[in-house]
């Protein structure tokens, strides 16, 4: 099956670009990472690298021509049969590594890329599921491995000398090796070093020859910001900055390798889809490098809830069904203008809180696939009508799966309403890189002893978990105070609209 | 090397009245290399002995002696007639210390030319050390020149138990390097740093050392890197710590041999490194050896033996990697 590699998303909303060099020609045999094209956008002129090993079959574009994100530039020929996923998927083909030296015939002939995708582990030749797929090629991949469940190495003379695993997944560069299968690539040398800086390779941006990890990839993970991470400002401004800052000390953990299961009883290796695979590893990263505490409080929320009930039929007519999450989001919102260390992100590397200047709230949507946190933009200056007509929009693009990647990242905090599921209380894990994340469970109608007397209340229970790093105990509580106020005292919102 | 080797004879045959020389036309003709020249007009035919054309009758001769207590050296004409001596060499030289349990041992030394390089015919061109080092009991001993060859074979001599030692062929006549007049002995299962570096290790012995040190020449000239070149002398046992040591400080590592690659000594080199420096290495460790085909004819010798170009594109690898 030829291989198509289309203009991918470049990222800061760029949707078009316009070819300024076609650096291959068409039979070319590409090492994956090999320069490909350049293009020029808006912003910058960019050199597009092969996101395999391969033959280039055909080129579909020239230079001048203006291409938009989904077009196709360039199909590679059949080659190791396997999806390319950015990220998730097994690539393939020899790609320098086992390369005979030169001038030594080899005495086995040598593998053809084609060939290179048989002789590898099952779950490296087969795509991972990729962002749009739900668990139908996962399922198929269930397989009760006796042994140790480690990939076979590949067999016969003249292989490769490293098993496509550990090449195959190698990410296009500039993502970090954290999506691949099996171990980062690296030498042991730069794992050592990177066991000795207390760095998680799997973190770390590879730079390096097929997608290695490199020594100074894992020294400037170590000390800050990793090279390419450190994109431009969307408008160009340089962040405010107040003094000169020093790296936080790095400290990092190797998990230790798990039981053999097998010996007390049947087990499946299932393999995890791309989306669980992101959330399992922003949520290690949140909660190994973030120190993680939560506040609890209860907002009696009897007048806010008759608001809404009230004006749910109005609503309606507009096209809009009132929810108590959009007076959350503009609560937080509000809130987090009076206490912006909460809407901020901590750069250890450099010392430094960034603080963000804009107010783009993260809303926790739970899909059939798993947690998705679209985010809403600029919350505080928004009619609540508005952010309640986004937030219904943006739901349902992320439940049909077709959200943007623009939907889904900008965000500074975190609201995460466990209320429909039940429960009494939940305490979340911050949505990394961001500050804080506010859990809301379900909303009841308790006895309270409201003006002397016991009566009926609706009492919502939040929990607000932020990092300890950065706030501490009674800043928390102070936020979450400003919080519970305005959702206890809605004409006060009211005044703030 | 010739010279040096028929010298080392001399001298332990002079030094000790028990050591005597036995083999196929080593005695009036002085050997098919002249390495024992003159060696029974000064020492009689009853210390240097004209054996029969049979390769097994020599070793297990020797043995016997050996148990009696003499110390022979044994010259087999080309490594690849050892076979005919295989069984007494496997099953007699390297296990009589065992099976004895330390009762018995085998003083002896088994001389073989080895490798190409000479434009020899089919079983006088082959490097098959790593049989003999693959065998619990014998020492592989291979000197790069003649002062070492001069003094590992005085110290294989003296040896207490069996020593297998090759001799390159190629190094016979076109070795030269001064050797003093004293006796000296180097032990056996020391490597030596033939010349120090840092950039990557080169591992080589016997006559692949030379071309080890023209390699790291050109890359020292046209690359800057500096080579480490390390001369094993000692196949077996193998001297892990001056490995060890080396690719810490480096990091990279090519192994060349004349023995074809797989199962050769480079595989239980690499693994030793690994074993010792895992933690240091930046490269995948390589291996220029010959072909994993009998040894070929001498028109196809050249494209069969490592040569300087070879090792120098496996070490550019290994340093771009």
């Amino acid at each position: 099956m030829p291989r198509p590699f289309a203009l991918p998303d470049l990222g800061e909303g760029l949707t078009e670009a316009e070819i300024v060099k076609v650096l291959v020609n068409e039979g070319d045999v590409l090492a994956e990472d090999a320069p490909l094209l350049e293009v020029e956008t808006d912003k910058a002129t960019v050199e597009i690298p092969s996101p395999f090993a391969g033959r280039v079959a055909r080129i579909h574009v020239q230079p001048g021509q203006s291409v938009k994100v989904g077009d196709v530039l360039v199909t590679f020929e059949d080659s190791a049969g396997v999806a390319s996923g950015r990220g998730g998927g097994a690539g393939g083909g020899p790609a320098g590594f086992g390369t005979p030296l030169a001038g030594e015939p080899s005495p086995s002939p040598r593998r053809e890329p084609s060939e290179a995708s048989n002789v590898g582990p099952p779950s490296a030749a087969s795509p991972v599921a990729s962002s749009g797929q739900g668990a139908g090629p996962a399922a198929a991949n269930v397989t009760a491995r006796a042994g140790s469940g480690r990939a076979p190495a590949p067999t016969g003379a003249g292989s490769p000398q490293v098993p496509p695993s550990a090449r195959a997944s190698m990410a296009p560069t500039g993502e970090t090796a954290a999506s691949s299968v099996g171990p980062v690539p690296a030498t042991p040398a730069t794992r050592r070093l990177a066991r000795e800086l207390g760095v998680d390779l799997r973190a770390v941006r590879a730079t390096g020859a097929g997608g290695r990890v490199t020594d100074d990839d894992v020294r400037s993970a170590a000390g800050g910001a990793q090279p390419g991470t450190t994109a431009p400002v969307a408008d160009g401004r340089a962040p405010e900055r107040v003094a000169v800052a020093k790296p936080l000390a790095v400290v990092g953990v190797e998990p230790p390798p798990l039981p053999r299961f097998e010996q007390w009883g049947p087990v499946a290796r299932q393999p995890l889809s791309h989306l669980r695979r992101t959330i399992a590893e922003r949520m290690t990263l949140s909660a190994t490098l973030i120190p993680h505490v939560t506040h609890f409080d209860r907002a009696d929320i009897t007048e806010l809830d008759a608001i809404i009930r009230r004006n749910i039929e109005p609503a309606r007519e507009r096209g809009i069904t009132l929810t108590l999450t959009s007076f959350l989001l503009k609560a937080a919102a509000l809130s987090l203008r009076e206490h912006p260390q909460f809407n901020a992100s901590l750069d250890p590397g450099a010392g430094e809180l960034i603080v963000k200047r804009y107010y783009h709230l993260g809303v926790a949507v739970a899909a059939e696939r798993g947690l998705i946190v679209p985010v809403i933009r600029d919350v505080d200056g928004k009619p609540l009508v508005e952010l309640q007509r986004e937030l219904a929009a943006l739901a349902q693009r992320v439940r049909e799966g077709k959200a943007t990647l623009d939907d889904l990242r900008g965000g500074t905090f975190t609201i995460t309403n466990i209320g429909a599921l039940g429960g009494t209380g939940a305490i979340p894990i911050i949505n990394y890189p961001e500050v804080a994340i506010l859990g809301v469970a379900r909303g009841r109608e308790e006895p309270v002893v409201h003006e002397g007397r016991i009566v009926p209340r609706m009492l919502l229970p939040i929990s607000l978990t932020f990092d300890h790093r950065v706030a501490d105990g009674a800043d928390g509580a102070r936020f979450a105070a400003a919080i519970v106020r305005r959702l206890e005292r809605p004409e006060q919102l009211l005044l703030e609209w | 090397m010739v010279k040096a080797l028929n010298q080392a004879l001399f001298q332990e045959m002079e030094r000790d009245a028990d050591v005597l020389v036995l083999g196929e036309d080593v005695g009036v003709d002085g050997g098919v290399f002249r390495v024992t020249d003159d060696l029974q007009r000064t020492f009689g035919s009853q210390r240097v002995i004209d054996s029969p054309l049979a390769e097994a009758a020599i070793i297990g001769t020797a043995v016997g002696m050996a148990l009696y207590g003499l110390k022979p050296v044994c010259e087999i004409q080309f490594s690849g007639f050892a076979f005919q001596c295989f069984h007494q060499i496997e099953n007699h030289c390297a296990r009589y210390r065992m099976r004895s349990q330390g009762r018995f041992h085998i003083p002896i030394v088994i001389r073989m030319p080895y490798g190409g390089g000479v434009r020899a015919l089919e079983h006088h061109s082959e490097s098959e050390e790593q049989f003999y080092a693959h065998i619990p009991g014998l020492k592989m001993v291979i000197p790069s020149g003649p002062r070492n060859a001069r003094a590992l074979l005085a110290a294989a001599i003296r040896d207490p138990d069996p020593v297998i030692f090759f001799e390159a062929k190629s190094l016979y006549h076109a070795a030269k390097e001064e050797v003093p007049d004293e006796s000296e002995v180097i032990p056996i299962g020391r490597a030596q740093v033939a010349r120090e570096g840092d950039a990557l290790t080169l591992v080589a012995y016997g006559a692949m050392l030379r071309v080890a040190l023209e390699a790291a020449d050109v890359l020292r000239d046209e690359d800057g890197a500096a080579v480490e070149v390390i001369d094993l002398l000692t196949v077996s046992p193998l001297d892990r710590e001056t490995l060890v040591t080396s690719v810490k400080k480096t990091g990279r590592t090519v192994v060349v041999h004349e023995a074809p690659k797989s199962f050769g000594p480079g595989a239980e080199i690499a693994a030793s490194i690994m074993d010792g420096a895992f933690l240091s290495l930046e490269a995948p460790i390589r291996r220029v050896t010959a072909h994993d085909v009998p040894f070929v004819g001498f028109a196809r010798e050249k494209a069969n033996v490592p040569d300087v170009p070879r090792v120098v594109a496996a070490a550019r690898e290994t340093l771009a990697f």
